[in-house]
C-alpha cells in the first residue's frame, strides 16, 4: 500500500475530513476486531462525531456496554492504573521519534566521513572542513585506529616488515594513496610511528586532552537538532 | 554491505485465535493494543472524533484510553445522550495541539535524513570498491595494516594541524571585536561556534553500525 505522509493536524478540508474519518473508522474497528481474534479479548470501541447523532460502536452496542460494565465493575485502582492519556501517548512517540532521528543522523555523519576520510587518505586536503566535521573526522580516526592496531595484535606476530612487501597483493592501488609519499619511505616511517603510537603525548604534534578541551563540546543537546546538510 | 541478518518484514498474520496464552500472544496483545490507541488518537486529531476504547488482557487486566475525556465519554455512553454539536473540530487542548505539530516536523525530518542516508550508501557503495582501505580489516594483510595506520597517524596529524589553524583565525576574530579582553591560553571562555549536532565527545559511530 503506498505510504503517504502523515500531517498529524486537524484537517480543515471538509471533504478530505469526512472522508479519513470514514476510512480510519473503519480501520480501527477492523484492527479492534483482529485484537479480539487473535488474543481473544474483551474489546470495546466508541466513537463520537459530527458525523453521527449516535456514536459508532464496535462490536455492537450490547456487547460494548458489556465490556464497560467488566470495566467499572473493577475496583477503581485497577481502572485507572492502565489508562492512556493522549499527552503522554503523543510525548512518548516525539521521543522515540527523536531517537530515530538521531540514529539515523549519526548513520549519516558516519557515512560522509567516511567517504571524506577516503578523499582526505587520496590525497584531496580538508580544505573547507568545518570544526564540527573535523570533530567527527577525529573520531572515526581514532575508532579506526583502534580497530586496525585490535586487528593487529590479534594476527601472528610478525615483527619484521617483510621486504617484499611493495610488490605484495593489491599491489597498483597503494600507489595513488600515501599523501604523496612514496611507499617505501612510509614503511620506514612506520615503525618509528608505531612506536609513537606507543606512547603518544610527547611524541607527536599535540596532547591528546588538550585536544579535547578545545575541540569538542560539553553539552550534548538533545533537543536541539540542526540537520547537515 | 554488511548489515545484520534482516527479519522477513511485514507477514501476512492468520487471523484466528493464538493458540495458548504464551509468549506470542502476550507480545501480540501489547503490540496491537499499542497500535490500537495510537489509531484511536490519529483519528481524534485529523478528524476531531472524540474516541474511548476498553481492552481486557489476557490476563484480564483492563486497558483504556478515552480522548478527550475516559470518563465524560464513558458516562455519556451510558446514559445514551448524542454527540454535542460541538463536536468535529481541532483538538482543543493547546499542549496536544503543539505536540501533534511536533510530531509532524519530526517526521518529516525523519524522511529528510533517510532520503540522504540513500544517497550517501551509493557513495559508500562505490568508494568501497576503489579504495583499498576501505575493505574490511579482515581482508588486509598485515602489511596494509600497517601502511593504515600510518596514513591514519597522518590523516590525524593534518586534522589536528587544521582545527589549530581555524581555531586561532576564530579567537583572532573574537579578539579584533573585543579588544579589551585578555584571551585565555589555549582554551576560548565561550566557543563561539554553535554546535547543535551530536557532540563528539560523547559521540561514537559505533551506535551507527548497521
Amino acid at each position: 500500500m503506498a505510504k503517504t505522509k502523515l500531517k498529524l493536524a486537524w484537517l480543515s478540508n471538509n471533504l478530505a475530513r469526512k472522508n479519513t474519518y470514514n476510512q480510519r473508522k473503519k480501520g480501527l474497528m477492523k484492527k479492534a476486531e483482529e485484537l479480539r481474534t487473535l488474543c481473544g479479548v474483551n474489546v470495546c470501541t466508541i466513537i463520537f462525531s459530527s458525523y453521527n447523532r449516535e456514536p459508532d460502536i464496535w462490536p455492537s452496542q450490547g456487547d460494548a456496554f458489556l465490556t464497560v460494565n467488566k470495566f467499572k465493575e473493577l475496583p477503581e485502582t485497577e481502572q485507572y492504573k492502565n489508562v492512556v492519556h493522549q499527552e503522554d501517548s503523543l510525548r512518548s512517540r516525539v521521543k522515540k521519534m527523536e531517537g530515530e532521528i538521531h540514529r539515523q543522523l549519526t548513520k549519516n555523519i558516519k557515512h560522509r566521513m567516511t567517504h571524506l576520510m577516503s578523499q582526505a587518505l587520496h590525497g584531496q586536503g580538508l580544505h573547507g572542513v568545518g570544526r564540527d566535521d573535523l570533530n567527527y573526522l577525529m573520531v572515526l580516526i581514532e575508532e579506526k585506529m583502534k580497530d586496525v592496531k585490535g586487528r593487529i595484535d590479534v594476527l601472528p606476530e610478525n615483527t619484521t616488515i617483510p621486504s617484499g612487501v611493495g610488490g605484495g597483493s593489491g599491489g597498483d592501488e597503494k600507489t595513488d594513496i600515501a599523501l604523496g609519499v612514496p611507499l617505501e619511505a612510509l614503511q620506514r616511517q612506520q615503525q618509528s610511528w608505531n612506536m609513537n603510537v606507543m606512547s603518544p603525548n610527547d611524541q607527536m604534534g599535540y596532547n591528546g586532552n588538550q585536544m579535547d578541551a578545545l575541540y569538542f563540546n560539553n553539552a550534548l543537546d538533545d533537543e536541539a537538532f540542526s540537520f547537515l546538510p | 554491505m554488511a548489515g545484520k541478518p534482516r527479519s522477513k518484514g511485514r507477514q501476512r498474520v492468520e487471523m484466528k485465535p493464538i493458540e495458548e496464552n504464551n509468549a506470542r500472544k502476550q507480545v501480540t496483545f501489547s503490540k496491537r493494543k499499542h497500535g490500537l490507541f495510537k489509531k484511536a488518537s490519529e483519528l481524534c486529531v485529523l478528524c476531531g472524533a472524540q474516541v474511548v476504547i476498553i481492552v481486557f488482557s489476557p490476563a484480564n487486566k483492563a486497558y483504556s484510553i478515552g480522548i478527550p475525556d475516559f470518563n465524560m465519554l464513558v458516562d455519556r455512553f451510558l446514559s445514551g445522550a448524542p454527540a454535542p454539536p460541538s463536536l468535529g473540530f481541532a483538538p482543543q487542548i493547546p499542549t496536544v495541539r503543539e505536540l501533534a505539530k511536533q510530531l509532524t516536523e519530526l517526521m518529516n525530518e525523519l524522511e529528510v535524513q533517510e532520503k540522504r542516508a540513500k544517497q550517501l550508501a551509493e557513495i559508500s557503495e562505490e568508494s568501497e570498491e576503489k579504495y583499498w582501505w576501505e575493505k574490511p580489516i579482515e581482508k588486509l594483510e598485515l602489511s596494509e595494516l600497517m601502511h593504515l595506520q600510518g596514513l591514519y597517524e597522518e590523516l590525524r596529524r593534518k586534522v589536528a594541524e587544521r582545527a589549530d589553524k581555524l581555531l586561532i583565525s576564530e579567537m583572532a576574530l573574537a579578539q579584533a571585536s573585543m579588544p579589551n579582553i585578555v584571551p585565555l591560553p589555549g582554551l576560548e571562555a565561550n566557543p563561539i561556534v554553535r554546535n547543535d549536532n551530536p557532540a563528539p565527545q560523547v559521540f561514537s559511530f559505533r551506535f551507527g553500525e548497521n
